[in-house]
């Protein structure tokens, strides 16, 4: 396309579709048309693609927060915020759940339904494929870009006929809960807060070999700390810890007593031990998906939409 | 459920070398020559978009590569078994079209209108290029290569067959978006026959399994995906073998010609269970129930 959108906040120009809803952006009045060089037909049987079509809402790429209609439009979607310090194995975490479901497709009868984020999983899966000349690697750290809202991914299930259900994941950068722990208020925080504020599950990940390593006082501090904040926003939101790592050494001594922290900060919760190599990470998928969200979310209900339902009753 | 309808579109869907062409020039084969199911209720009027296609598999060659950028159609006047009169509208194209759309968000208004308006939906997937990719994950390497990638690292490019299944998954979410399926619940229109063909490449201890159980294993997303979504008399999986064998580019198949085009090639029901009927997947697409 050699036209613009006048519109700011149009993404047309990258491929999505007309923010005016209108099925060719090219009949929408924001757009302004460029010249377009004429191209001869390749075939008498086909008209070449002149870029007329229908765009579609997704790209298979991680979704941003405006999809997010895409995936609760047939269903309340559960929002999984996976919370942990940078390092912990969030993305190892992502990528595992992702590899091991592939070769399955169900888990505890809840068939795969489709994914918005397709390509997104596959980026992250294909790191680790083998054999190639770098032999199967762990896919990179999240890149920390500054962003005010998480990358999100997202599976659908279907188990028995039922309706769908929907797991959106975030995919966001330690550093984003670093900053959220020391400063809640951080402009550059905003990201944590986002998940912090919509998630309606919570992943808690904890570096378990981190806590068997050289570096076990911070990594035990961070971990503790992190756990606090995120205890003091849960409003009732169901918590999985999730132990990383857990081919590698461990040291129950220091393990219980974070442990038993965890569950005064959380309550009683589920707490899974992992590694990537382990095809119970699927269990996951499983546990969050029987897990049922908080009732309602609180954040819905404090500011009512209109003046006479905020109305309780006159100062006595 | 489908309506009885007089002229059923048929979508044929298929990426590049997934035996479209193959299977349409021996399915007109059968009905001019060995009638099945479905007869011809008369001679083909417009036979250009096909002969060519036909000619080479006659003399036991395989069909060219389909033109880039083309969709051509060819208009069949079917009767079934009970006498029920069709008019059986089937495309060929090349793949490549199909490709490009699992990769791009746009969908060509042409396809937009063809997934809106066909009930029968014919999808072909070359099953033997079609496998899991081993990664160090669920498939640990002894020498342990476990470092991480660089943040700008990009993945290797993976062997062409790898994406063969997403690229499906994705291309059939998004056509049936397009229909308005929100995928709330589980589908009956369109009616949708998966072909897994080249059958005859498999392993001999591939080809004795049932379709469906095969696709299981190789695809077990696109497999889950199907039957999350469409109800399950609703859809099929059929293992294809057009021509029985692949057939050379160049120097023909003598005992194949000899042989009759119209002879070769079978559906696989289930488990060892071949059906020589090659309109059979057709008939069940387009017959009102």
């Amino acid at each position: 396309m050699s036209g613009t959108c006048q519109r700011l906040d149009c993404d047309v120009r990258a491929g999505m579709p007309c923010e005016m809803g209108t099925r060719d952006f090219r009949s929408c009045p924001q757009y302004q048309a460029g010249t377009e060089s004429a191209t001869a037909p390749e075939s008498p049987t086909e008209a070449p693609d002149d870029g007329s079509g229908l765009r579609l809402p997704w790209t298979g790429r991680g979704l941003g927060l405006a999809d997010m209609t895409l995936a609760s439009s047939r269903g309340p979607a559960r929002l999984v915020g996976l919370i942990g310090p940078f390092n912990a194995g969030k993305t190892g975490l992502l990528t595992a759940i992702y590899a091991h479901f592939a070769t399955k497709g169900v888990v505890d009868g809840h068939d795969f339904a489709g994914s918005f984020t397709l390509q997104g999983w596959g980026q992250l899966k294909d790191h680790t494929t083998w054999p190639s000349p770098s032999g199967g690697i762990f896919p990179p750290h999240t890149p920390d870009t500054g962003q005010r809202t998480p990358c999100l991914l997202h599976l659908a299930f279907r188990r028995h006929g039922a309706m769908v259900r929907d797991l959106l994941f975030t995919d966001a950068p330690g550093e984003w809960f670093t900053r959220w722990l020391s400063n809640e208020a951080a402009d550059n925080a905003a990201g944590a807060r986002w998940i912090a504020d919509n998630a309606t599950h919570f992943v808690f990940v904890v570096d378990r070999a981190g806590l068997a390593g050289p570096d076990v006082g911070r990594i035990r501090n961070t971990t503790l700390a992190l756990a606090r904040r995120l205890s003091e926003q849960l409003r009732g939101r169901p918590v999985i810890a999730v132990w990383t790592k857990s081919d590698g050494q461990c040291d129950v001594g220091v393990e219980a007593p974070v442990r038993a922290r965890l569950t005064e900060l959380f309550g009683e919760h589920p707490s899974l031990d992992l590694h990537v190599h382990d095809a119970a990470c699927v269990n996951l998928l499983e546990a969050l998906l029987h897990q049922a969200p908080a009732a309602a979310r609180s954040q819905t209900h404090v500011t009512p939409a209109s003046a006479f339902l905020a109305y309780r009753g006159a100062a006595s | 459920m489908n309506a009885a309808s007089p002229n059923p579109r048929l979508l044929v869907l298929g990426g590049p070398d997934s035996g479209k062409s193959t299977y349409r020039g021996q399915v007109f084969q059968r009905f001019e020559h060995k009638p099945g199911e479905l007869k011809l209720l008369k001679s083909v009027g417009d036979v250009t978009a096909i002969e060519r296609d036909v000619d080479r598999l006659a003399q036991g060659l395989q069909p060219n590569h389909t033109s880039s950028n083309t969709y051509v159609t060819t208009a069949f006047a079917l009767v079934d078994s009970t006498g029920r009169q069709y008019e059986l509208k089937f495309a060929d194209y090349d793949g490549e079209q199909l490709r490009r759309m699992s990769n791009s968000n746009l969908l060509p208004a042409l396809w937009v209108e063809r997934a809106q308006q066909a009930d029968s939906w014919l999808l072909f997937l070359r099953i033997d290029n079609v496998r899991a990719v081993k990664n160090f994950m669920t498939h640990p390497v002894d020498s342990g290569p476990r470092a991480e990638a660089k943040s700008d690292a990009k993945p290797e490019p993976l062997p062409a067959g790898a994406v063969t299944e997403t690229n499906a998954i994705e291309m059939l979410q998004r056509l049936l978006f397009v229909r308005g399926a929100s995928l709330r619940h589980r589908v009956d229109t369109p009616r949708l026959a998966v072909m897994l063909s080249c059958w005859d490449e498999l392993p001999e201890s591939e080809r004795s399994m049932a379709p469906d159980a095969l696709l299981g294993i190789r695809a077990p997303l696109l497999s889950r995906f199907l039957a999350a979504n469409w109800s399950p008399d609703s859809v099929r999986v059929w293992g294809l073998t057009s021509t029985e064998k692949s057939l050379p580019a160049e120097n023909p198949d003598q005992e194949f010609a000899r042989k009759g085009a119209e002879n070769v090639g079978y559906i696989v029901v289930g488990a060892g269970q071949q059906e020589r009927d090659l309109t059979f997947p057709i008939t069940w697409l387009i017959q009102p129930r």
